[in-house]
């Protein structure tokens, strides 16, 4: 039990991590929040099944490590090594790996992509409301066409409104400002001011009741398809080359869980006291980070048409082939 | 001396296991979702790098949290905290990592102007001319100067156009355009410029205005947006308040972990679920912003997390 429950720790200490940074990310996309905390949060939840999966063997092996760590401390490594037959001690191990890689498996195939197309949708509502979401610090930012500073925010109301339109060079000063949207776009009305345009082409002051901008353009409701979107056998079938390679990649991750959970005892039980044995578990550290960044590179040339796909696959199998050495000598003295 | 070296050692060891593990997978998460970029790759390895270090100040609380946890599990796994326990009092545990404390919660508080820093690098490494419009605010003695300027390109020291808008509280001082600007000792001069005042616009077509209000260093971010020389009263309650939150949650996670109760082998204490709902939980708290009775939320906040620490501390 102790083998699953650090490896759940490890998950969700990682995804939490990652979690919140994604939640502080698009918070300071804009300038707040607010109303839209329960939206962001429950959508970046959606994005978070699509993280798991090239991260599973990082964390798988940290967990091991720290499992390991624990049971080598409290000397239980050699109460189970000595106490129980290899019967019983693999016996449920064997249970939770097949586990893993059955939830490996649903996550990759059918949950990530199912949640990931929920969450495309969701993040283009939230990134269009957040760009004229309810402001903080009495600003408001809308990229390179507007900002507006204001004294005080009554409901959806702007009080004491100053405004610079960036395209015109126009300043706007109005008593109050509300924003209004609907599918189509984004119009911000002032009420009750002036407003200045000093450009090349004009040059004045004029007074207003009620001036609309509007950003109708700007707003983006394309829900283009990416990697995520797609299981393996559906980017391995797709017509454009990144996708499909990108499915070979995925390909390289079942291998890299494979061999890691199938070595997983040699780090579990690992019970070396030695010196030697905090270099090893810097050098599988080093080893697993090495293989992430050499398969990065090798995706890189493979989308970039420098290498061919079975190039792909020599340079990836051999370097888990010398993985799989360095773990089979890892509890050697 | 030599127990204070000690946890020193295990502190520093935290710190180093901590970094190497966090930046590491963040670094995997960063480099994944940079591949697809159109740069070489020592370049996506450069932007991931800058990402790490850009989501590692995302959330340095919750580093914090991580390094503590570490420090327990390393001390506690050999009894020796119960031992360091024994011959040092909690103050002088809470002294030693109180630097961390006070590092950590000046990152959360400063973590905007470092994560704008980071891209900033990040923009002026791909030549980004996105940002070709600029508007700096300054705000001395009740005047508000708004200064727009228009590029055609990424030399900063020569605007297509300016717009200076000068306002006091209620009403607009004066406003001055200008296309024809040249840039000499660190000052704007605008050969021909429109100048509005009151409500007569006034063109100058002889006449030169020389602009020195601007602080050149600051053009050189890319966002387009720049706070320029605005007053920052450094006691303002809302600042404070911000403050003591990050500072007592700090606090707060130190006296989960660290306490006697902690010691006890067979502890049913979830400090880790604890631990991380206060981190989420001020996290709310600091971004969340009621139109009313805010200032008052934020204070029960503090309260809480006041009346969480004393209840923690009660037996040391």
């Amino acid at each position: 039990m102790n083998y699953f429950k650090y490896f759940l720790i490890f998950l969700s200490l990682f995804l939490s991590l990652i979690w919140l940074s994604q939640i502080l990310r698009l918070i300071d996309i804009q300038y707040s929040i607010s109303a839209q905390i329960f939206e962001l949060i429950s959508t970046t939840l959606l994005v978070l099944p699509s993280f798991i999966n090239p991260l599973l063997p990082i964390l798988l092996i940290l967990s091991y490590l720290y499992f390991n760590y624990v049971i080598k401390n409290n000397s239980e490594i050699k109460i189970i090594n000595q106490y129980l037959n290899n019967k019983d001690k693999y016996k449920w191990i064997l249970i939770i790996k097949f586990l893993i890689i059955i939830i490996f498996f649903i996550n990759s195939e059918i949950i990530s992509p199912k949640f990931y197309s929920k969450y495309k949708i969701s993040e283009i509502e939230i990134r269009n409301n957040l760009r004229i979401g309810l402001p903080s610090n009495n600003e408001l930012h809308i990229g390179q066409m507007l900002s507006i500073f204001f004294l005080n925010k009554n409901n959806k109301t702007l009080e004491d409104v100053e405004a610079v339109l960036y395209q015109e060079g126009q300043f706007i000063k109005s008593n109050l400002a509300y924003i209004e949207y609907d599918k189509k776009g984004i119009n911000i009305i002032f009420v009750d001011g002036f407003r200045v345009k000093l450009n090349h082409f004009e040059k004045s002051k004029t007074t207003f009741e009620r001036f609309t901008f509007n950003i109708q353009k700007e707003i983006n409701n394309d829900l283009s398809y990416d990697k995520d979107h797609f299981n393996t056998l559906e980017l391995l079938n797709h017509k454009e080359y990144d996708f499909k390679n990108s499915g070979h990649k995925r390909i390289y991750y079942y291998l890299l869980l494979f061999i890691i959970l199938i070595f997983a005892d040699k780090i579990i039980f690992n019970h070396n006291v030695y010196s030697n044995s905090k270099l090893k578990t810097i050098q599988l550290f080093s080893f697993i980070m090495i293989l992430y960044v050499l398969n990065a590179f090798l995706i890189y040339n493979l989308d970039k048409f420098q290498i061919n796909i079975i190039s792909y696959y020599i340079f990836n199998v051999l370097a888990l082939f010398l993985f799989c050495l360095f773990l089979i000598r890892y509890n050697d003295n | 001396m030599i127990i204070n070296y000690f946890i020193l050692k295990k502190i520093f060891f935290s710190i180093v296991i901590t970094l190497l593990v966090i930046l590491s997978v963040f670094f995997i998460f960063s480099l994944l979702g940079n591949l697809g970029e159109n740069h070489s790759f020592q370049k996506i390895l450069y932007f991931s790098l800058l990402s790490t270090i850009q989501i590692f100040f995302q959330i340095p609380i919750l580093v914090m949290f991580v390094l503590f946890s570490i420090f327990y599990i390393e001390a506690k796994n050999n009894n020796e905290l119960t031992i360091l326990m024994h011959y040092i009092s909690i103050k002088k545990f809470y002294i030693l990592f109180l630097v961390i404390i006070i590092l950590f919660t000046f990152i959360e508080i400063n973590k905007k102007t470092i994560i704008d820093k980071i891209e900033d690098i990040k923009s002026n490494s791909v030549n980004d001319t996105s940002n070709l419009t600029k508007l700096i605010v300054n705000q001395t003695n009740n005047i508000t100067e708004y200064i727009l300027l228009k590029y055609n390109d990424d030399e900063i020291y020569n605007p297509n156009e300016i717009s200076i808008f000068n306002l006091n509280k209620k009403n607009l001082i004066s406003a001055i355009y200008s296309n024809n600007i040249l840039y000499k000792d660190n000052s704007f001069f605008l050969n021909d410029y429109s100048e509005l005042k009151g409500n007569k616009i006034n063109i100058y077509t002889d006449k030169i205005f020389k602009f020195d209000d601007i602080n050149f260093s600051l053009l050189k971010q890319k966002s387009s947006y720049i706070k320029g020389n605005i007053e920052i009263n450094l006691f303002e309650y809302n600042q404070i308040i911000f403050f003591l939150i990050i500072f007592f949650t700090s606090n707060l996670i130190f006296v989960i972990f660290i306490n006697r109760k902690a010691m006890v082998k067979n502890n049913n204490d979830n400090k880790y679920l604890l631990g991380l709902s206060i981190i989420f939980y001020m996290y709310f708290i600091l971004n969340f912003k009621l139109n009313e009775y805010d200032l008052l939320l934020k204070n029960l906040c503090l309260i809480f997390i006041l009346s969480l620490i004393l209840k923690k501390n009660k037996y040391e």
